[in-house]
C-alpha cells in the first residue's frame, strides 16, 4: 500500500468513525447552536518592513486581506490573498516594482464531528508551526522569515482532514493529515504531495510537542521530517518556539526563539507594550545544490537574531530587529524596521 | 514496516473521534483557555461583535486544532470580556 492509499484509508475512516459516533455530535450541535450565529467577516493585515544589509536595501509592502464567510455553525469559507513587493535597491539601482499576488488558501471547511474537520480546496500545508501559525506578520515576534522556511512556505490544492480530542484532563492531541494534487496555474500553484502533522498539547503547562512528515510526489520526489515545539511557561513570562526539518533534497535546519515580554519589569506603556525576542538559527545546504524551491540560502548558514516590537496601540505593531549572517563570503548585519496594521470589519 | 507505519498513524489518527466527550472529564475554564491557546501565539485582540467573534472563532477552531469544549470556552470568554483597550491595557495580558 502506498502512501497515497494510505492517506485516502485514513481520511475514509475518519470520516466513517464520525459518522458512527452520533450522540457526541449531537451534544456538540446543542452546545454550538446556544452561541451567536457566525456572520461574514472580512480581515488582514498591511505590513512594510524595510531591511537593510551591507550594498543592499529592500522595501516590502505587503497587504493580506482575509475573507471569512460562514455557512451555519457547522461550514466556513475562508480565504487569504497575498499582494506584496520586493523592492530591492542594489548599488544605488532600484530593481522594478513588481506585485507579486496570489491564493494563499480558498478553503470549505465542515466540522463533521467535535474531533474532526473535513477541508477541500486550497489550503496552507499542515507542516511544522510557522506556516500555519506565525506566518501572518502581526503573529510573529521577529519579522524575518526563518532561514528554513522555505521549505515549507506553501499551499496544498486537495483535501484534508484534522481535529484535535482532549485525551484526559490537561492532555489534548491535535492531527492534520492532507493529500494534495499536482498545479501548475501561477496563482494556485501546488505540488503533489501527502502528509500530514501531529501534536500533543498540555494546556495546563501551554506546552506543545509536534512532529510533521511529508512526502512530495511531483516530478522529483522527496521526504520532510520536522519536530516543533511550543513552550509559555507561567511562572515566567517568556514564549519558547523552535521547530526543525530535515528534507532528503533541501538540505535541513533548525530555528529556536525565546520572546520576553516586558509588562512584567514595570507599569510604564513602554515595558506593557514591549517585547524583546531572540532567535538562533541554522541551515546546513544539502551536497548536491538544489534548484526546487528559491528562497534557500545556497549556502550553509547561521544567524542570530535579537527583535523588539512594541504593540502602538490594538492593530498596529512597530518591529525593530538586528542580525548577524554567518556564512562562507557572506558575514554581514541585516537590519529590519517595519510597521504592521491588523483589522478586521465586516 | 509499512503496515506498522500506516497502524500507527491510524492510532493516532482515530484516537481523537474515539476519545468523543466523556463527561467525567472537568469542564475548562474559560479565562484559562483564552490564555493557553489564543495568547501563546498572538495578543490581546480587540473586541469585536458577538457574531464577528463566533466566526473569527470558528477560524481559529480549525487553524489552530482547538477541541470543540475549548472552542465553546473561549467564545463564552470573549463574550464576557472587556473591550481590549488601546495602550491602557497590557498588550500582551497576564501570563
Amino acid at each position: 500500500m502506498n502512501l497515497k492509499q494510505t492517506l485516502i484509508m485514513e481520511l475514509c475512516i475518519a470520516l466513517a468513525a464520525s459518522v458512527a459516533l452520533g450522540p457526541p455530535l449531537h451534544a456538540q450541535q446543542t452546545a454550538d447552536a446556544q452561541s451567536e450565529s457566525p456572520i461574514p467577516v472580512i480581515a488582514g493585515d498591511f505590513n512594510f518592513q524595510s531591511t537593510f544589509q551591507p550594498g543592499m536595501k529592500m522595501l516590502m509592502p505587503e497587504f493580506d486581506p482575509v475573507l471569512l464567510l460562514p455557512i451555519g455553525n457547522k461550514l466556513l469559507i475562508e480565504s487569504e490573498y497575498d499582494m506584496s513587493t520586493n523592492l530591492t535597491d542594489t548599488s544605488g539601482q532600484w530593481s522594478p516594482a513588481v506585485v507579486n499576488h496570489g491564493l494563499e488558501y480558498l478553503q470549505l471547511n465542515y466540522i463533521v464531528h467535535p474531533n474532526l474537520t473535513l477541508t477541500v480546496g486550497r489550503f496552507l500545508t499542515p507542516f511544522g508551526i510557522f506556516r500555519e501559525r506565525l506566518h501572518p506578520m502581526w503573529i510573529r515576534n521577529i519579522a524575518a522569515d526563518p532561514l528554513i522556511f522555505p521549505v515549507d512556505d506553501n499551499s496544498s490544492n486537495g483535501a484534508m482532514a484534522r481535529g484535535a480530542a482532549r485525551l484526559s484532563n490537561g492532555v489534548n492531541l491535535t492531527y492534520a493529515t492532507y493529500f494534495s494534487a499536482l498545479t501548475r496555474n501561477n496563482q494556485l500553484q501546488s505540488d503533489r504531495r501527502a502528509g500530514g502533522r501531529a501534536s500533543v498539547f498540555f494546556p495546563d503547562k501551554r506546552f506543545e510537542i509536534g512532529v510533521s512528515y511529508a512526502r512530495v510526489l511531483s516530478d522529483t520526489h522527496y521526504g520532510m521530517i520536522g519536530g516543533d515545539i511550543t513552550w509559555s511557561p507561567k511562572q515566567i513570562p517568556v514564549d519558547f518556539r523552535a521547530e526543525f526539518e530535515q528534507t532528503t533534497q533541501l538540505g535541513k535546519g533548525y530555528w529556536v526563539e525565546a520572546a520576553y515580554h516586558l509588562n512584567h519589569l514595570g507599569r510604564a506603556a513602554f515595558f506593557r507594550n514591549s517585547l524583546l525576542a531572540l532567535r538562533q538559527e541554522q541551515y546546513w545546504s544539502p551536497t548536491v545544490a538544489q534548484t526546487l524551491v528559491t528562497g534557500l540560502p545556497d549556502r550553509s548558514t547561521t544567524a542570530p537574531t535579537l527583535g523588539w516590537t512594541y504593540t502602538l496601540y490594538n492593530g498596529v505593531r512597530f518591529n525593530a530587529s538586528y542580525g548577524r549572517n554567518f556564512a562562507p563570503t557572506e558575514n554581514h548585519n541585516i537590519w529590519t524596521v517595519g510597521l504592521t496594521y491588523r483589522f478586521a470589519a465586516f | 514496516m509499512k503496515r506498522a507505519l500506516t497502524l500507527l498513524l491510524l492510532c493516532i489518527y482515530a484516537s481523537p473521534l474515539l476519545a468523543g466527550n466523556d463527561p467525567k472529564k472537568t469542564a475548562v475554564d474559560p479565562d484559562d483557555t483564552y490564555k493557553n491557546n489564543c495568547m501563546r501565539c498572538h495578543t490581546a485582540v480587540r473586541k469585536y461583535s458577538p457574531r464577528q467573534t463566533a466566526t473569527i472563532v470558528m477560524h481559529m477552531r480549525v487553524r489552530a486544532n482547538m477541541t470543540a469544549e475549548e472552542t465553546q470556552a473561549i467564545l463564552q470568554y470573549l463574550a464576557e470580556s472587556e473591550p481590549a483597550k488601546p495602550a491602557a491595557s497590557a498588550a500582551y495580558g497576564h501570563k
